[in-house]
């Protein structure tokens, strides 16, 4: 096991390396760059003290030189810690980053709590009652949750929230508490302002969850183990959660792997609608004006909590498993 | 004593003797593409210490019969009547057909009184516990023991069904087994409470021919040594030959013949079962084999009259209507017409 893991993460480097690679390309193939732009508005209202910090950029990050060598000075920083500038914010990614970091994981480890808390439940009473009312009205919602669109949900929640409890949904803070130090009141409101956007991100993979584990839980009713476990007298309910639900429910162990990065990468409209200061909205902004070293260094994240996640997930599986051998 | 008395004495014997009475058992799926009757009219005994063997072929209601005896047939679509009398351990005759088949009475003689093995034994074990979960978990739903003293019972049992070094068998998972020995755990566990019955739904069917032998020697072994009463379900007439006492050969979901083992082979009576027997090659023999004409016809066609009769050779204008089950001077029942003049009985 210990030595799977070692090779695991070994296994990383390369892909890594190829992904910054790729990112770096796209990144730059765009016509025109953020700095270029930049000057032109300067310049044309006259600043002069500006050009003396592109100046600056320019030669830290080596923009006139060739591209493979500004590569070469952006990962060889990126490795160390120093994953560059923003430009659009001017300041360091790092710092821009872990502000918005902590939240972003809050934001998918309780969406993923959701839909799990949610989906299980769901997915194990419908496959138990499979074409009954229960199941037809759970796959009603759970097609209705797939298929609404998380802004359209956003503003509803808001809405809701606003005109029945007369909370304010905007951002994860209440005004008063944004820049006040932790306490139990912070916590209580950051709370009250969670619940919308982790329902509404968390909607469409609860209901996609649900079918899998409706999906699953049938497959194996219908095996061979499970009439085995019922002739040997045991009740209906230990039947299902015991011998059937432990087969089922490992599928959903690798989707878990795959959940968080895809959480963090989804939750973008969202954070846009609902004023969020997560990554996302930082991202589809870095994107947009070509701030490459904070789109870079954000791509470059996702890779790697994707391929953490994975790890963890084929970890997990191997747990839960007996069948399954990591070598 | 009179003649009578003594027949309704070996008459009350008989019924101490019967374990198990079907009678009438008619099930029923409705599917998408109409109503299936898989079992239609089927009536079974099984006595004490004996193998009742139940023949046909793939689709003719033998497996759902036996699954119908422990209530495992599906719940929705399945329309199922007639009774199955248990005579249970207290003493009591259940009728089990008419028990709810999820309440505590039913669970009581699943894997108690009446155990199953299956035809899959690749897949007839949860593959994510070990096979001494699997065990234990049995023993600790029937018998009062607990602890050491059940891991030594559990050790005891997989002794008894011929696994070699069964402390540390106790610890693998289904999938480190081969076929064979899953279908050894599968006896050992259907054995943890000494039921007095064990179905037996086509055991060797998906195992190599020596292992079939080898699980066919240790089943008769285990009926000789414990004493309890099988219900052998398959469509190998050699393996018929080898391990029951009674033979029922069941067609589209009715008992067409009833016989001893002996009364079976030698004198086949039902045109299907001297069909069957004709089919079967034999060691020496030069002539031809002979399959029986066409072939099953789909259950879910509603016939009228014998339901043999369109592949049967001696078909006559009588086979129109339905034959009654009729007993035979020696001992033997058959349903078909040709033998209506010799019976005895008619039911």
């Amino acid at each position: 096991m210990l030595s799977f893991i070692f090779r695991r993460v070994v296994q990383m480097a390369p892909l890594l390396f190829l992904i910054s690679v790729v990112s770096f390309v796209l990144i730059n193939l765009p016509p025109g760059d953020y700095l270029t732009i930049k000057i032109a508005e300067l310049e044309a209202r006259g600043d002069s003290g500006a050009q003396f910090i592109l100046g600056q950029y320019r030669e830290r990050f080596g923009l006139d030189l060739p591209i493979w060598q500004q590569y070469w000075i952006w990962i060889s920083h990126f490795v160390t810690g120093d994953f560059g500038r923003s430009f659009e914010y001017e300041r360091e990614v790092g710092t821009l980053i872990w502000e918005r970091m902590g939240f972003s994981v809050l934001l998918s480890l309780s969406t993923m709590l959701f839909a799990w808390l949610v989906a299980i439940p769901a997915g194990i009473f419908a496959a138990t009652h499979q074409y009954r009312l229960g199941d037809n009205l759970l796959s009603f919602v759970a097609f209705l949750g797939l298929a609404l669109p998380n802004f359209l949900l956003a503003l509803l929640l808001m809405y809701l929230s606003v005109v029945v409890f007369g909370w304010s949904v905007g951002g994860l803070f209440s005004p008063e508490y944004l820049d006040a130090a932790w306490s139990p009141a912070k916590f209580v409101d950051l709370l009250k302002h969670l619940w919308v956007p982790v329902v509404v991100i968390g909607t469409a993979g609860t209901a996609g969850l649900m079918r899998l584990m409706r999906g699953n839980l049938l497959d194996v009713l219908r095996q061979q183990y499970v009439t085995t476990a019922r002739a040997k007298g045991l009740p209906e309910g230990k039947v299902v959660y015991k011998h059937a639900l432990r087969v089922a429910i490992n599928p959903l162990i690798s989707v878990a792997g795959t959940m968080f990065p895809a959480i963090i990468a989804g939750e973008v409209i969202t954070s846009v609608v609902l004023n969020l200061p997560t990554i996302g909205p930082l991202f589809l902004r870095a994107l947009q004006v070509q701030d490459m070293y904070l789109a870079g260094a954000i791509l470059m994240f996702m890779s790697l909590f994707l391929m953490l996640g994975n790890l963890l997930a084929d970890i997990g599986l191997a747990l839960a498993d007996p069948r399954i051998k990591l070598s | 004593m009179g003649t009578m008395e003594m027949v309704a004495a070996a008459d009350g014997r008989e019924q101490d003797d019967i374990l198990l009475h079907i009678e009438n058992l008619k099930v029923g799926f409705q599917t998408t593409s109409g109503f299936v009757r898989a079992v239609d009219g089927v009536d079974l005994k099984v006595r004490r210490g004996r193998t009742l063997a139940v023949v046909g072929e793939s689709g003719c209601g033998k497996s759902i019969t036996a699954r119908s005896v422990l209530g495992l047939l599906p719940e929705q679509n399945t329309v199922m009547s007639g009774s199955i009398a248990f005579k249970s351990r207290t003493g009591e005759v259940l009728d089990i057909a008419s028990l709810p088949r999820r309440g505590k009475r039913m669970r009581s003689i699943r894997g108690a009184e009446i155990a199953m093995i299956f035809q899959e034994p690749m897949t007839s074990l949860t593959p994510v516990f070990t096979v001494g979960d699997q065990i234990l978990e049995a023993l600790r739903l029937h018998t009062p023991v607990r602890g050491a003293q059940a891991l030594a019972r559990a050790i005891e049992l997989l002794e008894m069904v011929g696994i070699p070094e069964p402390e540390s068998r106790l610890k693998a998972y289904p999938h480190q087994m081969s076929g064979g020995m899953r279908q050894r755990v599968m006896i050992a566990m259907a054995l943890a409470s000494n039921p007095s019955l064990l179905l037996a739904d086509e055991p060797t069917t998906a195992l190599d021919v020596t292992v079939q032998a080898q699980i066919l020697d240790l089943m008769r072994g285990l009926q000789d040594e414990l004493g309890m009463s099988v219900v052998f379900i398959t469509h190998d007439l050699g393996v018929v030959a080898e391990m029951a006492h009674e033979v029922a050969v069941i067609y589209l979901g009715q008992v067409v013949e009833y016989a001893s083992v002996d009364d079976l082979f030698e004198r086949p009576t039902h045109p299907y079962t001297r069909g069957l027997l004709n089919s079967l090659p034999r060691i020496g023999a030069t002539e031809r084999l002979v399959p029986i004409a066409g072939s099953v016809p789909d259950p879910r066609e509603h016939r009228v009259g014998c339901r043999f009769a369109d592949r049967c050779a001696s078909r006559m204008a009588k086979c129109d209507t339905p034959p009654p089950l009729i007993k035979l001077p020696h001992g033997q029942d058959v349903r078909c017409w040709l033998h209506e003049n010799e019976g005895g009985t008619q039911s």
